[in-house]
C-alpha cells in the first residue's frame, strides 16, 4: 500500500475538495487515476468494465468528500473506496455468473481480442487471464482477498485493515481460500 | 500457503502469479473521467454534521456506544443517589403497593 507516516501530500488539496472546490477535486483525480486504475485492473477482466470501475470509484470519492476526515490520510481513504468497488464488481459478478449458470458461454468473461485491447507484455496479460479465471470460481471476499494479496503485493495485515477484518479472521480466510482454489484446481481438467 | 497451478507444481503457481503482476493496466480516458467527476452533483454538508457522523463511523461506533450508556448510567444512578437521600423510598414503595411490602 501506498502513502506513509509522513505528513499527507494530498490533505490540503482534499480539504479544498472536500469545500466543494471542483478544481482540486480534478487535481486529485489526474494525480491518483494512474494508481487507481492499476489496483482495479488486477480485478477487472476487460478494459471496458476497468474504465467503469475508475469512474465508479472518483464518483464514489466525490459523494464521499464530505466524509472524509482530514486525520486519515486521503490516498488511503481513496484505496479503500477502491477495493470496495472492486469488491463489489466481483459480488455483482457472481450473481450475474448465477443468473448466466444455464448460457454455454459469457462474453463478457472473455478477454478482448489482441487487435482491440493490445498488451504490451502479451504474456504478462495472458498470465493475469489465467489468475483471474482461477479466482473466478470463490466467493466475492475470497477472491478480492487473494487478488490483493496474489496479485498487488499487499499483505495480510494491510488487507484485514482495509476491510475492517481482525487479522486472524484474515488469515483464516486466506487459509480456506487457498484450499478452496486448489480443490478447484485438482478437480478440473487441464487445458 | 502455496497454491498448485493447474495440473502442475506450486512453483507453476508462482512463476504464473510473478507473471501475472508483470501485466500493465490500458490507460483509461482521461477526458472522460475528468467530465464525469465535474458533472456529479456534490453533495454540500455543514462542518459540523461531518464531524459529528464522524463520530459514529467505522472503529468509532463501539467506543461512542459505550461511552454513551456510561454516561447515561452515570446519570441515573447519580439521580438515583440523590433521591433516595432526599425522598422517603420506603414509604412511597408501602402506599404504591397497598401496604403489601410492610
Amino acid at each position: 500500500m501506498a502513502a506513509g507516516a509522513s505528513p499527507d501530500p494530498d490533505a490540503a488539496l482534499a480539504l479544498r475538495a472536500r469545500g466543494g472546490d471542483r478544481t482540486a477535486m480534478e487535481e486529485l483525480v489526474i494525480r491518483h487515476q494512474e494508481a487507481i486504475t492499476r489496483l482495479l485492473w488486477r480485478f477487472a477482466r476487460s478494459p471496458s468494465d476497468l474504465e467503469d470501475l475508475v469512474q465508479e470509484t472518483f464518483l464514489r470519492m466525490v459523494r464521499g468528500l464530505p466524509g472524509w476526515r482530514a486525520d486519515q490520510p486521503f490516498l488511503h481513504w481513496l484505496y479503500r473506496i477502491a477495493t470496495n468497488t472492486g469488491r463489489d464488481y466481483f459480488r455483482r459478478r457472481t450473481v450475474r455468473q448465477r443468473w448466466m449458470a444455464d448460457q454455454p458461454e459469457n462474453e463478457d468473461d472473455a478477454p478482448l481480442p489482441e487487435a482491440v485491447d493490445p498488451a504490451p507484455d502479451p504474456a504478462a496479460r495472458a498470465a493475469a487471464n489465467e489468475v483471474k479465471a482461477m479466482l473466478d470460481h470463490l466467493s466475492p471476499d475470497d477472491r478480492t482477498l487473494l487478488t490483493l494479496h496474489h496479485l498487488e503485493g499487499w499483505g495480510l495485515g494491510d488487507i484485514a485493515r482495509q476491510f475492517g477484518w481482525t487479522l486472524a479472521a484474515t488469515k483464516i480466510r486466506a487459509w480456506r481460500a487457498r484450499r478452496q482454489l486448489r480443490a478447484h484446481l485438482q478437480s478440473s481438467p487441464s487445458p | 500457503m502455496k497454491v498448485p497451478a493447474r495440473s502442475t507444481s506450486a512453483s507453476d503457481w508462482d512463476r504464473l502469479v510473478a507473471a501475472a503482476r508483470d501485466d500493465t493496466a490500458p490507460p483509461v480516458a482521461l477526458a472522460t473521467l475528468l467530465r464525469a467527476v465535474r458533472l456529479e452533483p456534490y453533495p454540500p454538508r455543514p462542518e459540523w454534521v461531518a464531524e459529528f457522523l464522524g463520530l459514529f463511523a467505522g472503529t468509532r461506533a463501539l467506543a461512542t456506544c459505550v461511552a454513551g450508556i456510561g454516561g447515561f448510567a452515570l446519570l441515573v444512578g447519580w439521580q438515583a443517589w440523590t433521591f433516595l437521600d432526599s425522598l422517603p423510598w420506603a414509604q412511597l414503595l408501602d402506599t404504591a403497593t397497598g401496604g403489601g411490602v410492610s
